[in-house]
């Protein structure tokens, strides 16, 4: 929770999509884009209306998922198809999906949602094969959506 | 978008940790706030802690070896009049960097 705090306080951890030095990205096959991504894609719905907004997060979904008030159920995309991977009951999420990592995936839903009624994304572009970014999706020299409604640009400390 | 030498040290640490595989296990540290890691010596011996080829760890900040990509971020975030971190925009408008105004400002702009 300490961490959890600081880093919210240091660190933004909404990012769709951060644009950043013109640096490759390891490990995507072809061309290299020529900005510099920072984080993963998150989707998110509301459970109160079926506006869809994108975030992204930081280092853990469970940190994203305790700063949006009323959702209920995390949802992972595992490249095939959207998977319950947590719940949170009274503002905290239950084990499982405080454990998740960078590592697990590249798309967040969170909501109480039928998974049938979301979206289901196909990548787009070349998956990133290593390094910290791995697993995300690079398309057009951004990771996540390029055609995100909302960019969330966060310039923080670490490429 | 690294500014002052404590973020600077903190970036190639943790590029040079990334090197072997242990980004998140630099950035996670360098966020809980210990201020030793800030100090070549601390670096190390948190390389050292996460089981990391602490030569070639060294080797790496003393060689200075990601500076370049650090420094072209500075370049960029310098060029998009940004001067200091944390600085968040959400479709291109600066917000306040709580989490709130964040989420607001993307809510905002999602609908």
């Amino acid at each position: 929770m300490r961490k959890m705090m600081i880093a919210a306080v240091g660190l933004a951890m909404l990012i769709v999509v951060v644009l950043g030095a013109a640096v490759g990205l390891p490990g995507v096959g072809g061309q290299a884009p020529g900005l510099e991504p920072r984080v993963e894609d998150l989707s998110a719905m509301t459970p109160n209306s079926d506006a869809t907004w994108q975030a992204g997060y930081r280092t853990t979904g469970a940190q994203v998922a305790a700063m949006l008030p009323g959702l209920d159920v995390l949802w992972r995309w595992d490249g095939r198809r959207w998977q319950p991977y947590g719940t949170r009951a009274d503002g905290e999420l239950l084990p499982g999906a405080a454990n998740f990592t960078i590592e697990t995936g590249d798309r967040l839903w969170i909501g109480s949602f039928d998974p049938s009624r979301m979206p289901q994304p196909e990548p787009e572009g070349a998956v990133i094969s290593e390094g910290h970014r791995r697993g995300l999706v690079a398309d057009r020299a951004v990771v996540g959506d390029p055609d995100a409604p909302v960019l969330i640009v966060d310039y923080g400390d670490f490429l | 978008m690294i500014f002052g030498a404590q973020s600077e040290f903190s970036a190639l640490a943790t590029e040079c940790g990334a090197d072997q595989g242990a980004f998140w296990d630099f950035h996670d540290e360098y966020m809980s706030g210990r201020a030793s890691l800030y100090a070549r010596a601390g670096a190390i011996g948190l390389a050292e802690d996460l089981g990391l080829d602490a030569e070639e760890f060294t080797a790496c900040i003393d060689d200075e070896r990601h500076l370049p990509a650090i420094e072209a971020a500075q370049r960029q975030a310098r060029s998009e009049g940004i001067s200091g971190t944390p600085t968040l925009t959400v479709n291109g408008q600066r917000v306040a960097s709580s989490a709130a105004s964040v989420i607001a400002a993307a809510r905002a702009a999602a609908e």
